[in-house]
């Protein structure tokens, strides 16, 4: 149970750094803890278990949607809503995992339903009145900790930091378990993953169901701290294209690598936002594209690979 | 039905729309479909395309059919650089690797395009531009006329081009068995370096013939990626008839569908057709080589 | 004679027209070696295939241990006892030997208290276990060989089906392979293994099934095989992997 224990150890020093922050340091860190949650979830299924989503908003938005919805309609506490949130993002991953995975659809296959998937309901969302359609949903605005609205930037920072504790949690019991070597061994060489036992179809099922809850997870904390969502924000596919690229620049299939992409990239973003404003709308993007071409390239193991290569050689 | 008198138009709208789908669709057909690369900045080779049709019209004065001379040749070039430093390095990695470096690519065209031109839509005046010929009661745009039978010639005379001539067995060779080809001579990666500007090139000849009737923005690529896809999945992976029965059909789908339901519910159906494809009837209407 | 672990019946895979695998049955009993030979294009990798459960037969039946299994999957088959390595070793490889053989050992979702420790184990009887923390593509192919089989051994089966394990080695690295499969047999594990090398195989079966053609022509005792005239026509006029 070690790694539990660093995991704790870290979440504490990061709980403890927050205050120190200043109210656009505290910004950057809720983006990062949350776009890193997106990314570490994507990096369950793309990384982990080899299936390339290029749809994984999907979840983000399904999240924040029903969250937001239950919460606006029902007036049910955003505190569900975020239990609701990854029951509905799990569903959503078990039962798109299986219904594509069955007929042994994967690679370029597998990314072109999900995109489609993603942007079926990015249109259909935007097509629902009670959903606020392309006009979104917003939240008013009443500080109160059962509103999920915790009137402070740090308060947000907590609640960030407790989703990415979840997901970070939930990944170490994967690679601890058997669960991992299914996931390793789907990913590595399907038929010899069949001959070792491994059902590939359910491992593949399951990490995309894990994934998908986690990624939905995002969504409720995202909802409340903007206090708005429409469907090009939470179901667009920039956010699709963003937990790829954070996984693959952090490092695909290492544990972590994928935080440590959001926190070099966002950040990154923020800065030459600020520095180019708004008349070079797209620069970060270019940005985005050239640094995932040349990680591609030069440096397939991502930031995290780099780490690694460049410490002493230990053996286990 | 009250919009039983409009279903003429909505069908030849579609027809036009499917002829656009279909004239991109054919490019990614011979990548995809033949070569079995992923490329998903297909589409923004279109808008580049654009974009130096535009350029061509506002700095040099020339109608699109004109700078059609320019684009085209320009466009080839782009892709076949793009082929050497992008694609050719990572044709025997694992899949997920050209998915990522050809959405890194579109990520930079895209957003070089948006940096450059901004988001503004533009037009591209052209001689036909406003000339409309008439069937009865439905209106036809001409330069979309021009661009459908074009769309046709070009699925035609790639499919004659690949089945007929040296040059495109040597094509299919080398798509079909990398090592045999090798082995037998062929010059595999001067074969695939030429599919693909092929490909990838004829969006010069596209670009320069919608743009008197197709607005222009930086997004217009991602727009046209994701249904080229449909497209050719839907028409059967590497058939060219393929390409164009489907391209028509996704057109008239969305078309009808807009009539009908109006709103963007008519690019659900296209995804849906597209999931259901996929799904339950992988090798496409025209049956033949599975996925 | 106590039941057979495995049987075999009649079993035939068609492609089209091409009929791979013709109506071939045999039997195979626990503690046995049994050796697959025949020409190239026989049909025994895709009777292989169809035993593992990669593919099902078109017709006839496959009975392990007393059950069953035609057209099953493989993962099931595994979990049921029926171990395979493939013709060309792939490796997980960017995780450690050790790490390969615990995914053999968790696999097939059985009880096991200490993973890493049965692994060690199982890379200790394929002499292994001085590389356990090399990284997989680190390895010499013969020691591939050798993870490969140590990775089946792993889902502790009863029956294991070696596809042509032998391929590529010297014939100093086939002895050493020799030596680790007559220790599995002694461990109780029945073997069924496709091999070109001849003197090996030769030599570890206890009996031959030969294929040609999709075929069953002969079955029996390794001498009287090699005696047997339909044996040797069948090999006449093709080449066969022969080593001294």
């Amino acid at each position: 149970m070690r790694p539990m224990l660093l995991l704790g150890v870290a979440v504490a020093l990061l709980a403890g750094v927050a205050p120190l922050l200043s109210i656009y340091g505290q910004h950057i860190f809720v983006l990062v803890a949350l776009y890193g949650s997106v990314a570490l979830a994507w990096n369950i299924l793309g990384g982990m278990a080899g299936q390339m989503s290029l749809g994984h908003a999907l979840f983000v938005g399904a999240g924040a949607y029903v969250s937001t919805a239950l919460y606006l309609h029902l007036g049910v506490s955003p505190w569900i809503g975020l239990v609701a949130a990854a029951v509905i993002g799990g569903a959503l991953g078990a039962g798109m995992g299986y219904t594509v995975f069955r007929r042994q659809l994967s690679g370029v296959y597998f990314a072109l339903i999900t995109l489609a998937v993603a942007e079926m309901a990015l249109h259909i969302v935007s097509n629902v009145a009670a959903l606020g359609g392309a006009n979104g949903l917003a939240i008013p605005s009443k500080p109160d900790f059962a509103n999920f609205q915790f009137g402070s930037k740090l308060g947000f920072c907590y609640a960030a930091l407790g989703v990415l504790a979840v997901v970070s949690a939930v990944i170490l019991a994967i690679h601890r378990s058997r669960l991992g070597y299914v996931f390793l061994a789907i990913r590595e060489n399907e038929r010899s993953a069949a001959a070792l036992g491994i059902d590939v179809v359910q491992g593949k099922v399951v990490a995309s169901a894990i994934s998908g809850a986690l990624a939905a997870l995002v969504g409720p904390v995202y909802a409340h701290y903007v206090l708005f969502i429409d469907p090009e924000s939470v179901l667009g596919v920039p956010l699709s294209i963003d937990a790829l690229l954070f996984a693959f620049v952090g490092g695909l299939g290492s544990l972590f690598g994928p935080l440590l992409g959001a926190a070099v990239l966002v950040p990154l973003t923020e800065l030459l936002r600020g520095f180019l404003g708004g008349r070079l709308a797209g620069v970060h993007l270019i940005v985005y594209g050239v640094i995932l071409i040349l990680v591609m390239r030069l440096a397939p193991r991502g930031l995290w690979g780099l780490l690694l290569d460049s410490m002493p050689r230990r053996t286990k | 039905m009250d919009l039983l008198p409009l279903l003429p138009q909505a069908l030849a709208d579609g027809l036009l729309l499917g002829g656009v789908y279909a004239i991109v669709a054919v490019g990614l057909t011979m990548t995809f479909g033949v070569l079995r690369i992923v490329n998903f900045a297909h589409g923004d080779f279109l808008a580049l395309g654009l974009y130096l049709t535009y350029l061509g019209a506002t700095l040099l004065g020339l109608d699109p059919y004109l700078s059609l001379v320019l684009v085209l040749p320009l466009v080839t070039l782009a892709a076949a650089f793009t082929y050497k430093l992008l694609v050719a390095p990572v044709i025997k990695a694992p899949e997920h690797n050209q998915i990522v470096v050809t959405l890194g690519l579109s990520l930079v065209l895209q957003n070089t395009m948006l940096v450059f031109f901004t988001a503004d839509l533009h037009a591209i005046p052209s001689v036909l531009s406003g000339q409309i010929v008439r069937f009865g009661n439905v209106f036809i745009q001409a330069a979309a006329l021009i661009a459908s039978a074009v769309s046709i010639a070009l699925c035609l005379g790639l499919y004659w081009f690949l089945r007929s001539t040296e040059l495109g067995r040597l094509i299919r060779a080398a798509a079909q068995d990398r090592d045999a080809a090798l082995m037998c001579g062929v010059n595999v990666e001067r074969m695939y370096l030429l599919a693909f500007c092929i490909g990838v090139g004829s969006l010069g000849l596209v670009a320069p013939l919608i743009a008197p009737f197709n607005y222009i923005s930086p997004s217009v690529g991602s727009n046209f990626t994701l249904t080229a896809f449909i497209v050719v999945v839907l028409g059967s992976m590497g058939n060219f008839a393929g390409a164009l029965i489907g391209g028509f059909i996704i057109g008239i789908v969305e078309a009808v569908g807009g009539l009908v339901t109006g709103g963007s519910i008519n690019f659900i159906i296209t995804y849906a057709i597209f999931i259901l494809f996929l799904l339950f009837k992988p090798e496409g209407l025209l049956g033949g080589r599975r996925l | 004679m106590t039941a057979p672990l495995l049987q075999v019946r009649s079993v035939s895979r068609w492609f089209g027209g091409l009929r791979a695998v013709d109506e071939v049955s045999f039997d195979l009993h626990g503690h046995e070696i049994v050796g697959l030979i025949g020409p190239n294009g026989a049909g025994k990798t895709t009777l292989f295939e169809t035993i593992s459960g990669f593919m099902r037969p078109t017709k006839g039946t496959i009975a392990f241990d007393g059950r069953d299994i035609t057209g099953q999957p493989p993962h099931r088959l595994a979990r049921l006892g029926i171990g395979r390595t493939f013709q060309i070793v792939q490796p997980f490889r960017d995780v450690s030997v050790l790490e390969n053989v615990i995914a053999g050992v968790v696999g097939p979702n059985r009880e096991t208290p200490d993973p890493r420790a049965e692994a060690m184990a199982v890379l200790t009887r394929v002499k292994l276990d001085h590389r356990a923390a090399a990284l997989a593509r680190h390895l010499s192919l013969p020691e591939k060989k050798r993870l490969e089989i140590a990775r089946a051994l792993a889902t502790r089966p009863r029956l294991l089906l070696l596809d042509e394990v032998m391929a590529g080695l010297t014939p100093a690295e086939i002895d050493e392979i020799m030596v680790i499969l007559a220790d599995i047999r002694r461990e109780g594990i029945a073997l069924l293994i496709v091999e070109h090398v001849m003197r090996a195989i030769m030599s570890l079966s206890d009996r031959l099934v030969v294929m040609a053609n999709g075929r069953k022509i002969a079955e029996g005792l390794p001498a009287s095989v090699a005696a047997d005239p339909a044996v040797i026509e069948a090999y006449l006029g093709g080449r066969h992997h022969g080593a001294a």
